[in-house]
């Protein structure tokens, strides 16, 4: 399909236009290009190397916004200093485990066998960027006095979020994905409840579980309860705050990625899983040796858009808990909010503090790209 | 069909500039009542005023108003009158966001309202607000509930000790099941409503000169704590979880706290709420160690400094900051007014309408001082906000959970000296 494709196009533009008509081709196509060129360098372009600049001087939101101003609010690179120095390191020993390492170290085991069985380069990422969060912020390790400690712990508790929200949306997804990949009366009406929360609005997702996370009078604690679970604060905890946040999250998300993987799914040819039935497979072997391989360029699709997408969590942080208690959920973009719109509106910090993000996201994408080749297979 | 649109627009053009109109836009927040007194007042200038236009800019949600006024002035579009309360009113003050007042309110119009509450509409010695109204607060009390458990109903002169002994009194298991159903004191953690048992104690937050934090030590923690411990310690007023979700304001429309600290603002909604079955009164918030100190504070006019007519928007201004139009809020019972000879007509002081004891309001002002704001005044609540989260939960102390961010505070306070 696609190789005919590829050859009929240029014969087809080939008769029609000769050589001449086709060099003013360019010139055409940027005219009827303009309406949304304009758009995006109005709406895109403009915004993003104004922040740029914004970030290198201290210019705040009450006053008016001009080239003149930027030069006067002019300070260098003191916000990314602020943001990045630290005043003092030392060493320490171990902190108290929180009750949060079994979990963490359960997944991280998950993860290290993934990698043994699979040796997925985007799981390594994903497991170092968690071993490293697991480091720092459980077992205490170099204690650093930060210039700007809400900085610092908002990108653990961003660490935090993505570490765990990230693995388990991608794998809740493809487990749901393979359950309801089947012929089955009534599929679209499972298919369609598991999506119904991505097209719910996230600040109606958040009021919902927010009401939902209730100690006294939400439904989770009172089903807890039947159980004779004493259940815990949840959001109005220290401990508990970030994994409600990320329940919520992985809720409201499953259903997306579960579409795309079964879109996957579906491009799997069955004669290879009959191809796997002769020679003896059973389920497992091919779910691990035809379905997980033939999979992986939607896995890494999915797993390049949840990273982007979690380290950009604001808004069920901004509903639920506005960052507390104790800024146990201040996560970076919130801190960013926080910075750039709370008075004195510092945005050049808070443009500074956007900017990091995007340097994390890219870097991180980056090395997801490269490490692509190892363990994405296209078929031949 | 193309002609005739360029004779319509040209002759709407030639008319503008014949009756050389001036527009000013005005951008405040505000309820649907509030609003509508607004609209009345704008078409009655106008009568008065046919050469001035008024745009009303509504940005409803007082929560982001002054992320969109602020958004407004970046964009170079400020609107000429904007409405503002004195707690952020620094942190545009500083970016040069108003025109002074100086020139335009002699001392004739000023004369009538209260000197300290104009001071809180001055940045470095300049008034730059005109007020509108004055929030202060008191306590109200349920007074059937006092009648039931015999207590004796607050009074001036009332202390903290008074105050706790009657809170106990009225805190009560009425059904017998073991949990408390009937609190004596509904509770609130934002720092508005509890900043009067710092102050009353004798303490601060800032030293006078903001350099140094001083919430955490001496007579300010004491305050603080006490009113920690009323929930946490004595248990007169309901825990986060006792409370589940309710005000304390719903909490006493309810019937079930029998005294709140709060606002004029709570008047006409407790009047106008079909389920309060009770009769109300107000009295002055309880005299601690310092006094019955509370705070006054509100809102007012600033022109933007870059008012491409400032005389018209000091026309606007004096219109609706005149005693008829203040007494219209009055009237709706909206706000406390600003300017005293409102204060003391029946606009204010009505026989009829329940809380009976009005004059609490305008006698708190005697003592009342403005909440301490400074220029970073909305980062500092957002670092205050961290520390108290575990303390309002009653897992720390009030100088443990500050410890955590009194650096912080410090270098904020230091970035602004």
């Amino acid at each position: 399909m696609a190789a005919e494709s590829q050859v009929t196009i240029p014969q087809a533009s080939g008769k029609s236009m000769g050589p001449l008509r086709r060099h003013g081709d360019g010139l055409w196509a940027l005219l009827f290009l303009a309406p949304s060129l304009v758009g995006i360098l109005i709406f895109v372009v403009g915004p993003i190397v104004m922040s740029v600049l914004i970030s290198f001087t201290d210019w705040r939101l009450a006053s008016p916004l001009t080239l003149q101003s930027l030069r006067e609010d002019w300070v260098g690179w003191e916000n990314y200093v602020q943001l990045l120095t630290w005043e003092e390191a030392h060493w320490s020993p171990f902190r108290a485990i929180a009750w949060r390492a079994p979990i963490l170290l359960v997944s991280l085991a998950g993860l290290l066998w993934l990698m043994w069985r699979r040796s997925l380069g985007v799981i390594w990422g994903v497991g170092l960027l968690f071993l490293s969060a697991v480091l720092f912020g459980y077992f205490g390790g170099l204690i650093v006095d930060w210039e700007d400690r809400r900085f610092w712990q908002s990108m653990w508790n961003t660490l935090y979020f993505v570490g765990l929200s990230v693995p388990l949306t991608v794998a809740i997804s493809l487990l749901l994905a393979s359950a309801l990949n089947r012929q089955l009366r009534g599929i679209a009406f499972y298919r369609a409840a598991y999506f119904m929360p991505v097209i719910s609005g996230a600040v109606v997702v958040a009021l919902v579980w927010r009401w939902m996370f209730n100690p006294s009078i939400g439904p989770i604690n009172q089903f807890l309860g039947l159980l004779s679970i004493e259940g815990p604060g949840w959001l109005n905890s220290r401990e508990w705050a970030m994994p409600a946040i990320i329940i919520t999250d992985i809720w409201s998300k499953i259903g997306f990625y579960m579409v795309i993987f079964l879109a996957g799914l579906q491009g799997i040819p069955h004669h290879l899983y009959e191809a796997a039935e002769l020679d003896g497979a059973n389920k497992w072997h091919k779910f691990w040796n035809v379905t997980l391989p033939l999979l992986s360029s939607t896995t890494f699709l999915n797993v390049v858009l949840a990273l982007i997408a979690a380290f950009q969590v604001f808004t069920l942080p901004y509903i639920m808990t506005e960052g507390g208690p104790a800024g146990a959920t201040r996560v970076l973009v919130y801190y960013m909010y926080e910075r750039a719109f709370d008075t004195p509106f510092r945005m050049g910090l808070g443009s500074a503090i956007a900017w990091i993000v995007f340097v994390i996201i890219f870097a991180i994408t980056a090395v997801q790209w490269y490490a692509r080749r190892k363990w994405v297979v296209y078929e031949e | 069909m193309f002609k005739k649109f360029t004779s319509v627009a040209l002759l709407a053009l030639l008319t503008s500039l014949a009756l050389a109109q001036t527009e000013i836009e005005f951008a405040t927040w505000g309820t649907t009542e509030d609003i509508a007194i607004y609209e009345d007042l704008i078409a009655d200038f106008e009568a008065d005023h046919p050469d001035i236009d008024v745009v009303l800019n509504h940005i409803p949600s007082a929560g982001d108003y002054e992320q969109n006024l602020a958004t407004l002035i970046a964009a170079g579009a400020a609107p000429d009158v904007f409405f503002i309360n004195n707690i952020s009113l620094p942190g545009f003050a500083a970016q040069g966001a108003f025109t002074p007042l100086g020139e335009f309110a002699d001392e004739a119009f000023l004369e009538d309202f209260f000197p300290g509450h104009l001071a809180a509409f001055r940045y470095e010695g300049e008034l730059v607000a005109i007020p509108r109204d004055i929030s202060n607060l008191v306590l109200y009390y349920n007074q059937d509930m006092f009648e039931e458990a015999g207590v004796e109903p607050p009074s001036e002169g009332w202390t903290w000790d008074d105050f706790m002994a009657a809170a106990q009194e009225l805190t009560q298991d009425t059904d017998g099941d073991g949990q408390i159903d009937q609190f004596g004191f509904g509770y609130s953690t934002y720092f508005l409503f509890w900043q009067p048992w710092v102050w009353s104690n004798g303490g601060q937050f800032f030293s006078d000169d903001h350099g140094e934090f001083t919430l955490n030590q001496g007579e300010a923690l004491e305050g603080l704590q006490y009113y920690v411990d009323l929930r946490c310690e004595a248990n007169v007023a309901p825990t986060t979880e006792q409370a589940a979700e309710r005000t304390a304001a719903s909490m006493f429309a309810q019937g079930d706290a029998a005294m709140i600290v709060d606002g004029r603002w709570r008047a006409a909604p407790l009047n106008n709420d079909p389920a309060v079955d009770f009769v109300y009164d107000v009295a002055p918030f309880p005299e601690g160690a310092a006094g019955s100190i509370v705070d006054v504070d509100g809102s007012g006019w600033g022109i933007s400094s870059s008012s491409d007519d400032p005389e018209a928007a000091w026309e606007f201004i004096q219109f609706v900051s005149s005693p008829e139009a203040m007494a219209r809020w009055t009237e709706a019972g909206i706000i406390i007014p600003a300017r005293r000879s409102v204060g003391t007509t029946e606009a204010f002081i009505s026989p009829d309408v329940a809380p009976a004891s009005d004059e609490v309001f305008v006698e708190a002002n005697e003592t009342a001082i403005p909440t301490e704001t400074f220029e970073g005044w909305g980062e500092f609540v957002s670092l205050l906000g961290e520390g108290m989260s575990e303390v309002w939960l009653c897992e720390t102390s009030v100088e443990e959970g500050l410890d955590i961010v009194a650096d912080d505070i410090e270098d904020l306070l230091s970035e602004y000296q």
